[in-house]
């Protein structure tokens, strides 16, 4: 029990950068994340595509677009999301997640990040929520719907599209750095102690973070261009083609290159 | 132009069972699972050590052991991936396992077969489907062993029971109070004795019941297992428990694990759903109680009753029932195969690490010495690279935990959320307790760590503790070498990675003529830092660092707020926090971003308030006011998880930096490692700065003399 298992990065070109990059005395976060993500290219050109991240991201968009209309929970049943008024914010995230999991155990292909796209979805559900209230507990539906509903319809949408895909790349990178990062950590290392580590990556994903601003404006733009808003129907397809182009601009930010 | 890599896909066929048309495609693998006949690979069998047997077992517990010992077979046969699969390609599987049962009917009504598909996928990150069909008749007995029967005299529990901590702490506490527990272990050969030394002792303190121990052994036949990582043992005990107290007439199933260890909240961000075990996570329990319900004969529920214990608490039952003296004879090392028996604990592994933290804790480091782990954690070098992964991701992760208050502890880890199970009344409640749990695990593991960095800085001091070590590790003199993050920059070159990254080793600083010069430069050329001072010139690596200082030799005895220098070194003219970060954006974030340390006279007065309620909810009783009562009970609780959450264990305040004080760390720390690398190359520069620049809330450069400085900035980017 309590069992865990880790790995180690591929010998690959790419990784092997990383490794050599980790030996350096002055570590960039922007050169680890850039790296890191060239480092798992092949994957994240995969992911573009994928149907957990696609199906995590229309869910979102569709549960936003329920909360600022007059009658959340009928639209959130048509998502198969069964809430009360008398539920508990956290109670109705929990029941998205739970649509999640049946989803993700759909697509074994995903591997570990159709799992990332659902934590991903889940901090942008509380964030959401943190963001209103003064404490997570207690909150309820409404405040998760007035949280919702801050802003326009497409400010909205780009917001919640930052901290989805920013939380998910932030994940994607670390679940690839702590393979390699617990190896530079000691005296004459490049961390010479487990904080500094821990510093260092709290900085990195401060700065996926900050670099997911780049999919907030596209987002805006993508939602403004569909008059779905009209209809309250955003179809999977469409989101999956969102969420292509979102990781493309997103990856090449990462990477330092110009972003267009 | 990347490909798509599918899951590994196999269908596994159990003695001879059909194999669907449905489930046949392109190339797909088959395997065998065999546990009948001369060439199976597979025996099961359900000992009583203690001569008792049981016969006409239900022909659905049957069936439902017998899934169970095929599921957990056909994990071990399939491959998950080497540790160099880094992308994750191989370690979900899409499982399809064809079984012969007793009763097909019942097992292929859509509501077993999702419930069953349900349980595995979350125990195992697997996607599993089945096919079941009539099984012959000989496969449908169990193998027993027939010997005399003995009754059980109304069994309350049966209790799973490995030899470990956690399960013989269970299996003590339940004897204690009377819950007449049935243990139900799998002793291996190696183990046996050891096992049978714990339950003597444990009926020699509780003579009123005496512990009946069930036997199981699963035999393997054949090469050894493709997948170690077994993450279906958890289905296969469960199952086994359920079964066997649906047969003897128990109604509760012990899975024992400690809070934090059943909940595996990911030590290292590698640790993705499956990857950290859910043998007892109460998502897991929850599912299989529902499988339960509709194959068991009788109602019987499975759960966990540790999973608001922490290792170390847990531990206070072998006190309070003065069987300290048992935890030598307890095993939790799952590398113990091979390992002598002075020796049985490896000391790196999870498990080790867990136990040797919580020993010390729990103040039984007597009963549980260094000496008996192949590898000390502490002071020995962490070896091979999966101990050290562990051992550090062990301690960096109850850093990171003890750090946030609980709102932040459920946003970094929403893996929580799993916890909230449909049926929990009070599921707010639920992941609150959790959070507060796992703050006292980390709790608990910061102080070990402390009290073990106590004990041995003098051979720190004196260099006598390997590099290699964790406690190195945490106290090392050297500052972090890393630059805090830098706003994106929207152009960066277009050349290859690895060209930009060969490691340069070349350190050696540029000469300049001595006429050429300058008296006291500090200059971005481009490329490095130019300096000179004292009549020596060098060149410095670029670093954020070097930046900040320019800004302040610019700028002699001004006083800078770490947002002013931030935004004077970006080159902005107005101040903006770039280390706090989007995501800090909650309000009680910014209210903890206010919280203060614990002082003395705060606790006073919390404790004086706790006080008061109490007084006030006995009055609340005394009247009859159950409402207000429960309301002040509930205050009380507030703020005793409040204090528990702010103070160490010996009543010490703690304190929560807040995100001003962690700007400021963060800065400063990118100028003392700076100014490590400018001691390297210019040593009179680096004693000049070290005198003159005050680094103490603000930063100040105070030359204690009138110095010009020719700075040159890098530009702002664009």
């Amino acid at each position: 029990m309590g069992h865990i298992r880790l790995g180690r990065l591929a010998k690959t070109h790419a990784w092997t950068d990383l490794v050599a990059l980790l030996d350096l005395d002055d570590l960039e976060v922007a050169r680890v994340a850039a790296t890191t993500t060239v480092g798992a290219q092949d994957r994240l050109q995969e992911l573009r595509h994928d149907p957990v991240l696609g199906y995590a991201m229309w869910l979102l968009s569709r549960l936003a677009t329920a909360a600022r209309s007059d009658d959340f929970v009928g639209n959130a049943a048509q998502v198969g999301l069964r809430v009360t008024g008398d539920d508990s914010a956290l109670v109705v995230i929990a029941r998205i997640n739970a649509l999640m999991r049946e989803e993700l155990e759909q697509h074994p292909a995903s591997g570990p990040f159709g799992e990332i796209a659902s934590l991903a979805l889940r901090r942008a559900l509380l964030e959401t929520v943190g963001v209103e209230q003064p404490s997570l507990f207690g909150s309820t539906l409404s405040d998760l719907e007035r949280a919702f509903r801050q802003g326009t319809t497409d400010r909205a949408f780009g917001d919640l599209s930052r901290r989805f895909f920013g939380d998910y790349l932030a994940r994607t990178l670390r679940y690839y750095l702590d393979k390699e990062l617990p190896f530079h950590i000691g005296p004459g290392t490049a961390f010479a102690t487990i904080e500094a580590s821990s510093d260092f990556v709290d900085d990195l994903d401060t700065y996926t973070r900050q670099s997911a601003r780049i999919v907030e404006t596209f987002a805006s733009d993508w939602l403004s261009k569909y008059t779905f808003h009209e209809t309250g129907q955003i179809s999977r397809e469409q989101v999956q083609s969102f969420v292509a182009t979102a990781m493309s601009k997103l990856c090449a930010e990462l990477r330092g290159e110009v972003v267009a | 132009m990347s490909s798509t890599t599918s899951p590994t896909t196999v269908i596994i066929q159990c003695d001879d069972a059909p194999i669907p048309p449905s489930f046949h495609v392109p190339e797909v693998e088959i395997r065998q699972i065999r546990a009948d006949g001369d060439d199976r690979d597979l025996d099961l069998q359900i000992q009583d050590l203690y001569q008792t047997v049981l016969t006409q077992v239900s022909r659905h517990h049957q069936d439902l052991v017998r899934l169970a010992a095929y599921v957990y077979r056909a994990d071990l046969l399939v491959s998950r991936g080497g540790t160099r699969d880094s992308d994750g390609r191989r370690w979900k599987r899409h499982l399809s396992l064809c079984v012969p049962v007793s009763d097909p009917a019942f097992w292929q009504r859509p509501e077993v077969m999702t419930t069953l598909s349900s349980v595995l996928a979350f125990l195992t990150d697997d996607t599993w489907r089945f096919a079941f069909s009539p099984a012959r008749p000989i496969s449908r007995q169990i193998h027993l062993d027939l010997s005399a029967r003995e009754v059980y005299q109304q069994p309350g529990v049966v209790t799973l029971f490995s030899g470990g901590i956690d399960s013989l702490c269970t299996l003590l506490e339940a004897a204690m109070r009377g819950e007449r527990p049935v243990p139900v272990g799998r002793p291996a050969p190696a183990h046996q004795h050891r096992q049978e030394q714990l339950l003597s002792a444990v009926n020699t303190l509780n003579a009123s019941w005496s512990l009946p121990l069930i036997g199981i052994r699963i035999v393997r036949h054949g090469p050894e297992p493709a997948n170690n990582a077994q993450r279906t043992r958890g289905f296969l005990f469960g199952c086994l428990g359920g079964a066997i107290a649906a047969e003897i007439g128990a109604s509760r199933v012990y899975l024992p694990d400690n809070g934090p260890i059943s909940l595996n909240l990911p030590i290292n961000d590698q640790l993705v759903g499956a990857l950290a075990s859910r043998a007892t996570h109460p998502q897991y329990l929850h599912r299989l109680n529902r499988l339960l319900r509709l194959v068991l004969a009788e109602p019987v529920t499975v759960s966990n009753p540790l999973r608001w214990r922490t290792r170390a608490e847990t531990l206070e039952v072998l006190k309070q029932a003065q069987a300290m003296s048992l935890l030598p004879l307890t095993l939790s090392c799952s590398n113990w195969r091979g390992q002598p028996g002075a020796k049985p604990q490896c000391g790196g592994c999870s498990q080790c690490v867990d136990r040797r933290v919580a020993t010390i804790a729990a103040g039984l480091e007597r009963w549980d010495p260094a000496h008996r782990y192949q590898q000390d954690l502490f002071l020995d070098p962490l070896e091979p690279w999966d101990r050290a992964a562990t051992a550090m991701s062990y301690v960096r992760f109850a850093r990171r935990v003890h750090a946030m208050i609980a709102p932040q502890v459920l946003t970094a880890f929403p893996e929580l959320i799993d916890i909230a199970v449909p049926d929990d009344p009070a599921p707010d409640a639920t992941l609150r307790n959790a959070i507060d749990l796992v703050d006292r695990h980390a709790a608990t593991v910061l102080e070990v760590v402390e009290r073990q960095t106590a004990t041995h800085l003098r051979a720190f001091i004196e260099g006598r503790l390997p590099a290699a070590s964790l406690l190195a590790r945490t106290m090392s003199e050297q500052k972090g070498r890393r630059i805090p993050i830098q706003t994106p920059r929207p152009v960066a070159e277009r050349v290859g990675v690895s060209r930009q990254l060969a490691p340069t080793r070349d350190d050696a600083p540029v000469s300049l003529g001595a006429a050429d010069i300058p008296a006291n430069v500090f200059a971005w050329t481009g490329a490095s830092w130019q300096v000179s001072y004292g009549g020596t010139a060098g060149v410095l690596k670029p670093s954020v660092g070097l930046t900040r200082i320019a800004c302040l030799l610019r700028e002699p005895d001004r006083v800078f707020t770490p947002e002013e220098l931030e935004a004077v070194a970006n080159g902005r003219a107005s101040s903006h926090p770039s280390v706090a970060g989007e995501h800090s954006v909650f309000r009680l974030e910014a209210i903890a971003s206010n919280e203060v340390i614990l002082d003395r006279d705060m606790l006073r007065t919390l404790r004086e308030h706790l006080e008061d309620l109490e007084g006030d909810r006995v009055a609340a009783i005394d009247a009859g006011d159950g409402e207000r009562a429960m309301h002040l009970h509930e205050r009380k609780e507030e703020i005793e998880r409040y204090l528990r959450v702010n103070q160490k264990l010996g009543g010490g305040s703690r304190t929560i930096p807040t995100e001003a004080q962690k700007h400021y760390r963060a800065m400063r720390r990118s100028i003392e490692r700076s100014l490590d690398g400018v001691k390297m190359h210019h040593h009179l520069l680096y004693r000049h700065l070290q005198q003159s620049l005050v680094l103490d809330k603000s930063f100040r450069y105070a030359p204690d003399r009138g110095i010009d400085w020719e700075v040159q900035l890098p530009l702002p980017p664009a």
